[in-house]
């Protein structure tokens, strides 16, 4: 970034961080004539036409739909879907489909957890914030946690998706949740290799354990700016929940809980639109979530606002517990060394990150070890007539809710998705702005303070929802300098 | 044994629900039809992205890439074409958690045979932003002219290459 560290004043800066970015995105900041930060913000494209896609098709093929629209987490959306068909036609799986379901639920979580682990996420942490940019890359993590490493992580990574493909076909495009069931069970001789790949899972992920203690825990300059002031909220935090209040990925209630760490409410998804509400901003088409019963405060924190967020700081906040016994020892290491729950620094989402990917695998084993698994009752056929269904799961980036209704013929009339990023997006706009404002100083840019700033949102994993695969026609990262008229100055490209 | 790998793969990208970000989808069904009498060259189509593409790379010498770019400075239908020798490889990364490229060099670290020569074809798009099955018209019209590129792409390195014996051939896995 040649003109990076000149300054600017007064001017909007636009970065483009399409680098270990899922889709597309850019991050504007506003500077004042002082080269202060005045507004940050986050800007994801616009995915068009989703209702008109979807009206007038059988409900019956929104699993296989909406896991289209993103190629990022298409299991989490097929399962979204399966659930909100399970709702609509008024059935619930059988035992060993839902165990199946949640099988291939965990394998999914866990895939999704380690990749952003070692590949988006550990550039920042692995590699280093200050590390120059040519070695933030999954090159750069390779090199710093071995070859050997990286090649189990890619096996492990393969084998997961295998599991993932034996039920659904397609990895990235599932076919697999039917209303009331699954459309693939399984043979009792592919047991035991399953078995063998949970096992290893969970050595993996307690090795991934390690591996953040030793790289990242063990160093105090890394501890020191996930614990500072520039990454941390004290907001509200939402995540699905067992009856036993711990963290569950496939079912369960949603817990929400105040800053204090404090249950504010806990409703099953079917009354989303009792605690979750939308905001529109004229400069960004996404809409942003916010607890209805506080109402819409403004891009801020603390208990009297409405912003919450979701992703695995959220989930193991708004959780008493973890559901697996290694995952809960390192859940009480995580609340312990952060100083007690809720954990309140967005950068701590990486570690919990890693307390998830632990509950994943033991999940994944618990359930092999079950012999309802291998059970051959895999669907219950719908009883009643459609009229609306809704379907929640937690996403690897939080909590995803699929809302239809249809006519008598079971034709989908509307579609709602609330995504995770959307639940997200006014605590990342509140992280975004606080850390722009904490390393742009006197209009000073940096790569390393863009970094800085790109970290903050990073953390959540935001994914930008559409899996357009267009290579862009313009650099990596790119700033763009506008004046108060917000015309363009002049465009800084980093290579 | 091992299956021997295709020599030369053609790998076209694309979601084929987001309007014309399919279009590298529907090159690829176009060069299967007009190569289909080329054992050692494989056509794929693939939704996946970064990583998720190693397993289908893995194995070939020379790996042909179709997929959507858009630059917004040419023409909707444009097609170009990329030597990632010519062209360093962030200069066109792809959009997504780990590209093509660092795919590649990736596995490279690995020790995994993977191609030594990649070329691209790309196509200038309208919309790849809209949830809906099907090319603009434009897009839908460089379809034929993208495959033409592909196919000669593939015909002129197979010329310069001569079949080895199977035996010789790498193996998947690397």
């Amino acid at each position: 970034m040649d003109d990076a560290s000149k300054t600017s004043r007064g001017r909007r800066l636009t970065i483009d961080p399409i680098t270990r970015l899922e889709g597309h995105g850019r991050i504007e900041i506003f500077l004042d004539d002082a080269g202060s930060v005045e507004h940050a913000y986050l800007q994801i494209p616009e995915l068009r036409g989703f209702e008109v896609f979807c009206q007038g098709r059988p409900a019956e093929d929104m699993p296989h739909l909406t896991s289209r629209i993103c190629g990022v987490c298409p299991t989490a959306h097929h399962m979204a879907a399966t659930k909100a068909l399970d709702d609509l036609f008024g059935v619930q799986p059988t035992d060993t489909a839902r165990r199946i379901r949640e099988l291939v639920y965990n394998a999914f979580m866990f895939e999704d957890h380690a990749l952003h682990l070692y590949v988006l996420g550990g550039p920042d942490f692995i590699v280093g914030p200050q590390a120059p940019a040519a070695e933030r890359n999954i090159l750069g993590v390779i090199g710093r946690v071995g070859v050997e490493v990286g090649r189990q992580v890619i096996a492990m990574r393969r084998r997961v998706r295998e599991l993932i493909a034996y039920f659904g076909g397609k990895v990235i495009h599932p076919v697999f949740g039917l209303p009331g069931g699954v459309s693939k069970g399984l043979q009792p001789t592919d047991l035991p290799r399953f078995q063998q790949l949970a096992q290893d899972a969970r050595d993996f992920a307690l090795f991934t354990n390690q591996v953040f203690h030793d790289l990242v825990l063990a160093r105090s300059d890394y501890v020191q700016l996930i614990t500072s002031d520039a990454y941390t909220h004290r907001t509200y935090y939402m995540g699905m929940v067992d009856a036993r209040d711990r963290v569950s990925f496939y079912d369960g209630q949603i817990r929400v809980v105040d800053p204090s760490g404090a249950e504010f409410a806990k409703f099953p998804a079917q009354r989303y639109r009792e605690f979750i509400a939308e905001h529109v901003e004229p400069w960004s088409y996404m809409k942003f979530c916010y607890l209805q019963p506080l109402g819409w405060q403004g891009f801020k924190d603390g208990p009297g606002s409405g912003v919450y967020a979701v992703a695995p700081l959220a989930r193991l906040n708004a959780a008493a517990g973890m559901s697996t016994p290694l995952a809960q020892q390192a859940a009480d290491e995580y609340f312990n060394r952060l100083g007690g729950r809720p954990v309140h620094h967005t950068l701590a989402n990486h570690w919990a990150r890693v307390v998830e990917l632990i509950q994943a695998a033991e999940t994944m084993a618990a359930l092999l070890a079950d012999p309802q698994i291998t059970g051959t009752d895999l669907r219950r056929l719908p009883s009643q007539n459609p009229t609306a269904g809704i379907g929640a799961v937690e996403a690897p980036r939080g909590t995803l809710i699929h809302h239809y209704e249809t006519d008598e013929r079971g034709l989908v009339r509307m579609a709602n998705l609330i995504v995770a990023t959307q639940n997200n997006a006014a605590r990342i706009a509140l992280s975004v702005e606080k850390a722009a404002k904490g390393v742009i100083k006197q209009g000073e840019v940096s790569e390393g303070l863009l970094n800085m700033v790109e970290m903050a949102f990073r953390a959540y994993d935001p994914c930008f929802g559409c899996a357009t695969h267009s290579l862009p026609g313009h650099l990596p990262l790119k700033v763009t300098l506008y004046n108060r008229q917000r015309q363009v100055i002049r465009q800084i490209v980093q290579e | 044994m091992t299956k021997v790998p295709p020599r030369v793969l053609v790998l076209g990208l694309g979601n084929d629900a987001l309007s014309d970000d399919a279009v590298g989808l529907h090159v690829a069904r176009e060069v299967r039809d007009r190569l289909e009498d080329r054992p050692v060259v494989a056509v794929v189509e693939s939704v996946g992205t970064g990583l998720t593409l190693l397993d289908e790379i893995v194995g070939c010498d020379r790996l042909v890439l179709i997929d959507a770019v858009q630059t917004g400075t040419v023409a909707p239908g444009t097609v170009c074409e990329w030597s990632l020798d010519a062209e360093p490889a962030r200069r066109i990364a792809a959009p997504h958690s780990v590209g093509i490229f660092e795919t590649i060099a990736l596995g490279q670290r690995f020790g995994l045979h993977l191609p030594v020569q990649v070329e691209i074809v790309t196509v200038e798009v309208e919309d790849a932003a809209t949830l809906n099955f099907g090319l603009t018209p434009s897009v839908q019209a460089a379809v034929n002219v993208a495959a033409s590129r592909v196919v000669r792409l593939v015909k002129r390195w197979l010329e310069n290459h001569p079949p080895v014996e199977p035996a010789d051939a790498p193996l998947r896995g690397g």
